[in-house]
């Protein structure tokens, strides 16, 4: 179909009639200002082929002219198929819409109204619209031939513009028949595969998720089933050992029992061996005592013997010696008694000596006595009249005021005269002068000369009375608190108070009295001064005590010597007296006993001698029978003679000898026995102790592990790991073959989809082929090839032969633009294959650059010979290249119009 | 002369992994076929049961298993000599100690030790297994003495015969027989029957083999040896008797088109007791892809019939000339798919599950 001319009116911006053709069966410009009503007119040829005439609705009322209340109308004229058809349509107002066709130089209805609108709508292979206005998608191919402004890329296909792209091309990528068999592998294959290609899982999985966890489960409990037989086989491997633990333990047990049965007989023989040992050793031990107790007697009898004759001999000595010491001891006696008799005569003097040693100690008790008893009495006296004094001085009462009270009493007394004298200065004064000779009547009556005058004092208010004249009476303030007159009482009274206990009125009294005081109590200090220092730290009954006690002493001495009684003794030449006499007596005395006594000491030494000498001569010759008796008592016991006691004694040692000789042997043959078992026994015996203990548990564990091994045999883990296998060897065919089943529909709809992609290239081949043709010569150089979807949009673009692919969005704005419309172009050339077509282009290209626009117009003008190409635009210059080119001017229409009309 | 039974391997308890649901039934099997043992030993009149280890699959299982197997033993009619072997070895905690063991009857005797045991005119020299793991000659137990009656000895591991090298657990010398002065020596471990001939050619060493196949591919089990040795010295005389209960069939074919899947299914239906057969079929080859349909009828009809049935059909490819169907798909994205997978089924076996699957979608409509 192509457009041979179009009008409007009442449409939009365009009030008037416009009316434009005839058009070019190639290219036509369409240009005009901006606002001239371009955009309006493009979409107005899309309104009146597509839409229906009784169209309604929000969208439809933007095509009533502005502000009128007319239906937008509407003329095309096109041809389509050889035939030449006017369309007439009125929307809104009154709509209407006529088909007609050429038939010789005028036209012939066709149809009208909805007939009409069908009509058109299958001559432009259009589906019907809805209720509003039609949208692009039921324009048929002119969906992807028309470009309104800015909206050059195609942004889907409408179907029914895909089947008559397919149909101009002469290619099928399917068929009914067909896409059911494509539905049916999807279908299949979504019951496996998410629409990401992943294996369903959770609700919905596919069997072979199921499977596969089934398997996975199974797995696990395989694995604990075999565990649980490794665990059995542990539990007999385990038995096993311990069982031959206790088989050996049971073996050292049965060892240790026969060698214990074996140390206990040796030590059994040990013990025999020493009990004989022992005997034996007895044995000897008598023989040896005998030989000894007949050796004794022998040497007894020799000694006993020997013994006699010594004392027989001692006697004689003794004898002799005794005369001598008889005269020494009378010598001796003589001695002592001349020096006793000396001594006894030296010691009478030293009794002189002692009667003139206590008369000198007397004599000096005597005069410290005296001298005490003469110091004493006259202090006492003193202590005593001072003591008296004292107490006459503190029993007289005292009215006297101390020196505080004084003053406390004279400070009152100067408050006092204060208050009295405020209470004066206080008080109101009312005096009269005369000028002529008054007479007062009051306060007392008295007469005041000119010159004279009264003057009246008190408070709170005074008063005076004259004759002839009234009274002047002056008041004072009132209530000003605490009078001067009450101050002055209060003070008076604490005045009183302080003086009343001391009974006097005046306080110059009280201060004499007070003087007086003061000097009787310094008289009284000085006395209690005095008798301290006499007593110097004693009291007065100490003082007196002492000197009774010297009082005493004197008394008693005058009484013992009674001729001190006059003169006192002299001390001094007593003493001289005494120490002479001293002097040469004592050492005399000394030496006389210490000869004495020496000499008393031989003597004793000389009777011990004799008597010694003298009770040995006495006592010899009993002793002497002693030894006689001794020696019988010997003899009588053995009864035997000299001769027979040798031999007794020399056999009696034979016989030792031999038992000695028994008692070695016995000893050795112990010896040769060896150590004492008795040790080894008790080592056995505690090792087997330890061995019974220890089998004992050998025994207990291995009771144990059979249990343990038992309990387990009893599970029959073999044939649980049996079950578990054969139910995995199902589980893994299952699982095989819904994984062969999933893979084969992955395969067959992958094989289907790389088909698909092959037929696609097969039907776009021709779009792309052009567009690969035309876009080098308006950028001006290689592109790369393209990649077109089924739908015959360009999806993406390969630059370099074999490399990878780059989505549309990496082109810049200008050659994406180029890029779109040379695809629209070739759609447009391809669909004009058959029968010319239409394509319409609002101000297609607004980043294209000059240049470029210069090799477009040449792709344009070819275009323009295989189809009609609508060229709507604000800048007409960019197309003035374009050689075949009709230019519809429409500022230059609209001016004319009015005049036209 | 002396008659006995020699059985081995029972593995009562065994693991039965790649059977499906069909473990409890291969289980239950192997009691089954115990019983066809006893009942072989009343019918036969033999003088005693020996089997030589490997009665349990391990000390382990559960412990019910063990009082049906004692019962099963108790109601032989003449004694069951019970050899531990490596899989249920005599330790501490092993079956043989278990209360449900020892309740038995005097008629099964566990050979606890290597103390000969006399029954008639026969000595058993008994090499019980106490670890499950040696290296040693279990035989190396028996003591050489000179021959004196019938000896047999009974012993678990692996025997050193060229050409057949086993794990070495166990193993007994080839000479074994002749070391040990035996008439017989009647082994366990090996699953198949097997007869190694003595210095004089007579069969002195014999494997009993399991009573019940245990897997597929197992050879020579399912059986019991009745023995008879009629004097000291003379060859043993071996009659091997089945006792097998399940049969576990094998299958693999090479497939080029339908009809050679049809003659599968026609050789399996020949087993005559599909209820007691384990199937293993596996597919390789071309098939043209609509065809392939074909294969998983054949699963689910095999699957009904039999106990158990892997069919592993991953190998069968589409043949890649057959494009019939594709032509048939609807043109564009779905058609060129379809060409893009058979294209890559031969190599990618993704590829041909969907290219499987398509066909099934493509073929949906067609089918309700
Ligand atoms: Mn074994």
């Amino acid at each position: 179909m192509i457009f041979r001319a179009i009008e409007i009116e009442s449409w939009g911006c365009f009030t008037t009639p416009l009316a434009i053709g005839p058009l070019a069966e190639g290219v036509n410009v369409i240009h005009g200002p901006n606002a001239t009503g371009k955009s309006t007119l493009a979409s107005a040829l899309a309104r009146g082929l597509f839409d229906r005439h009784k169209v309604s609705g929000s969208d439809a009322e933007a095509l009533r002219p502005w502000g009128r209340d007319v239906g937008p109308r509407i003329a095309i004229e096109f041809a389509h198929a050889g035939v030449e058809y006017r369309l007439e349509k009125r929307f809104l107002v009154g709509p209407s819409s006529r088909l007609l066709r050429r038939e010789g130089s005028g036209f012939a209805l066709v149809a009208e109204g909805e007939a009409a609108d069908e009509r058109v709508r299958a001559i432009l292979s259009a589906t019907p619209a809805g209720k509003g206005l039609s949208k692009s998608s039921n324009w048929g191919i002119a969906q992807v031939l028309w470009a309104p402004q800015g909206e050059l890329r195609l942004d889907e296909t409408s179907r029914d513009a895909e089947v008559r792209l397919r149909d101009a091309i002469g290619a099928s990528t399917s068929s009914p028949e067909g896409e059911r068999l494509e539905r049916r592998i999807d279908e299949e294959w979504s019951k496996i595969f998410t629409p990401k290609g992943q294996l369903k899982r959770g609700q919905g999985a596919s069997r072979l998720v199921t499977v596969e966890a089934d398997r996975r489960r199974v797995e696990d409990e395989l694995a604990r089933a075999c565990a649980d037989l490794a665990a059995f086989e542990e539990a007999s491997r385990k038995l096993e050992a311990l069982r031959d633990g206790h088989a050996s333990l049971a073996k050292d047990q049965q060892l240790t029992k026969d060698r214990l049965v074996e140390l206990r007989a040796r030590a059994t023989a040990y013990l025999e061996l020493v009990a004989k040992e022992e005997k034996i050793a007895s044995e000897e031990s008598a023989a040896r005592d005998r030989a000894a107790a007949i050796d004794r007697r022998v040497r007894a009898l020799a000694d006993v013997r020997a013994k006699r004759r010594e004392l027989e001999t001692s006697k004689g000595d003794v004898a002799a010696k005794l005369p001598a010491l008889e005269a020494e001891v009378g010598a001796r006696a003589g001695e002592v008694n001349r020096l006793a008799a000396r001594l006894a005569e030296t010691r009478a003097a030293l009794d002189d000596l002692e009667s003139m040693r206590i008369e000198l100690d007397d004599a000096r008790r005597f005069r410290a006595a005296s001298e005490k008893e003469a110091t004493l009495r006259p202090r006492i006296d003193r202590i005593d009249e001072l003591d008296r004094r004292i107490a006459a001085s503190g029993s007289r009462p005292s009215t006297a005021p101390s020196r505080d009270e004084l003053s406390a009493i004279g400070r009152a007394a100067a408050a006092r005269d204060q208050a009295r004298a405020v209470l004066d200065a206080s008080a109101l004064r009312l005096e009269i002068t005369a000028e002529a000779p008054v007479e007062i009547e009051a306060p007392e009556q008295r007469r005041l000369a000119p010159g004279e005058s009264v003057e009246v004092r008190g408070t709170p208010e005074v008063s005076i009375r004259i004759r002839g004249v009234g009274i002047v009476r002056a008041r004072g303030p009132s209530d000003l608190g605490a009078s001067p007159a009450d101050a002055l009482r209060k003070a008076d009274e604490t005045l009183s108070a302080l003086m009343q206990p001391f009974g006097a009125t005046d306080v110059e009294s009280l201060e004499k009295r007070a003087r007086e005081r003061e000097s009787s109590e310094a008289t009284v200090q000085a006395m209690k001064l005095e008798r301290d220092t006499l007593l110097a730290g004693s009291n007065p009954a100490t003082l007196r005590s002492e000197l009774d006690r010297a009082h005493r002493e004197t008394v008693e001495l005058r009484a013992r010597r009674p001729d001190w009684t006059n003169s006192a003794p002299h001390v001094e030449s007593m003493e001289e007296a005494y120490t002479k006499h001293h002097a040469s007596l004592v050492p005399l005395v000394r030496a006389l006993e210490d000869e004495h006594k020496t000499a008393a000491r031989s003597h004793a030494d000389a009777e011990q001698s004799w008597f010694r000498e003298r009770t040995k001569f006495e006592s010899l010759p009993a002793q002497i029978q002693r030894e006689i008796d001794a020696e019988r008592r010997l003899v009588d016991e053995d009864g035997l003679d000299e001769a027979a006691r040798a031999a007794a004694c020399e056999d009696a040692a034979l016989a030792w000898r031999a038992a000695t000789a028994a008692a070695r042997i016995a000893k050795e043959e112990r010896r040769e026995f060896g150590g004492d078992p008795a040790g080894d026994v008790v080592r056995t015996e505690q090792s087997l102790e330890r061995l019974d203990d220890a089998e004992r548990r050998a025994f207990e564990a291995v009771k144990l592990a059979e249990g343990a091994l038992n309990d387990r045999a009893d599970e029959g883990a073999y044939s649980t790991v049996a079950r578990l296998e054969e139910q995995r060897a199902r589980l893994a065919d299952d699982e095989a073959r819904e994984r062969r089943r999933a893979d084969a529909l992955e395969c067959l709809r992958s094989a289907i989809a790389k088909a698909r992609a092959e037929v696609v290239d097969l039907l776009v081949r021709p779009i792309r082929a052009r567009v690969e043709k035309s876009l080098p010569r308006i950028v001006g150089g290689e592109i790369g090839s393209l990649e077109f979807g089924a739908d015959f949009r360009p999806r993406a673009i390969r630059p370099e032969p074999g490399g990878d692919a780059v989505g549309l969005d990496a082109l810049s704005g200008g050659t994406a633009e180029q890029l779109h419309f040379a695809t629209r172009l070739a759609l447009a050339e391809v669909l004009s294959e058959k029968a010319r077509e239409v394509i319409v282009l609002d101000d297609p290209l607004v980043f294209t650059d000059a240049e470029r626009m210069v090799r477009i117009a040449e792709v344009l003008a070819e275009a323009g010979a295989r189809c009609q190409i609508l060229l709507f635009t604000c800048h007409p210059e960019r197309y003035r290249g374009l050689p075949v080119a009709r230019e519809f001017d429409l500022a230059a229409i609209r001016r004319a119009d009015p005049a036209k009309r | 002369m002396i008659r006995f039974l020699h059985s081995a391997d029972w593995q009562i308890g065994m693991k039965a992994v790649h059977v499906g649901t069909a473990g409890d039934r291969v289980r239950e099997a192997r009691f089954e076929a115990a019983r066809n043992v006893i009942a072989l030993a009343r019918d036969r009149g033999v003088d005693f049961v020996l089997l030589a280890g490997d009665t349990f699959e391990d000390n382990a299982v559960d412990r019910s298993l063990v009082e049906r197997v004692v019962d099963v033993l108790a109601s032989s009619p003449v004694p069951v000599l019970v050899l531990p072997g490596n899989h249920d070895p005599l330790v501490p905690g092993a079956i043989y100690e278990s209360r449900a063991f020892t309740r038995a009857s005097d008629r099964v005797r566990l050979l606890a030790t290597t103390e000969p045991v006399t029954i008639g005119a026969a000595t058993i020299l008994p090499c019980p297994l106490r670890t499950k793991h040696g290296h040693a000659d279990p035989t190396r137990a028996i003591a050489a003495e000179p021959r004196s009656g019938i000896r047999i000895g009974v012993a678990h591991g692996t025997l050193r015969v060229a050409g057949l090298e086993g794990d070495d657990d166990f193993p007994i010398d080839a000479d074994a027989a002749e070391r040990c002065g035996l008439d017989y020596l009647a082994l366990g471990h090996w699953h198949s029957h097997f007869v190694a001939p003595g210095c004089d050619g007579a069969p002195r060493i014999a494997y009993s083999g399991t009573h019940e196949q245990t897997k597929f591919g197992e050879g020579a089990s399912g059986n019991a040896l009745v023995v008879t040795i009629r004097e000291p010295g003379a060859p043993p005389e071996i009659e091997v008797v089945r006792t097998g209960v399940l049969e576990w069939r094998q299958v693999e074919r090479q497939v080029s088109e339908a009809a050679d899947v049809g003659r599968i299914m026609w050789d399996l239906e020949a087993i005559a007791t599909p209820k007691r057969a384990l199937v293993d079929a596996t597919l390789r080859g071309t098939l043209p892809s609509a065809d392939l349909r074909k294969l998983d009828e054949t699963r689910r009809f095999l699957t009904e019939r039999f106990l158990f049935v892997r069919f592993d059909a991953s190998a069968v490819v589409p043949s890649p000339t057959d494009a019939r169907w594709i032509d048939a798909l609807p043109p564009g994205a779905v058609q060129g798919a379809a060409r893009r997978l058979l294209a890559e089924a031969a190599e990618s076996p993704v590829a041909r599950e969907a290219l499987t699957l398509l066909y099934a979608f493509a073929n949906e409509r067609e089918a309700r």
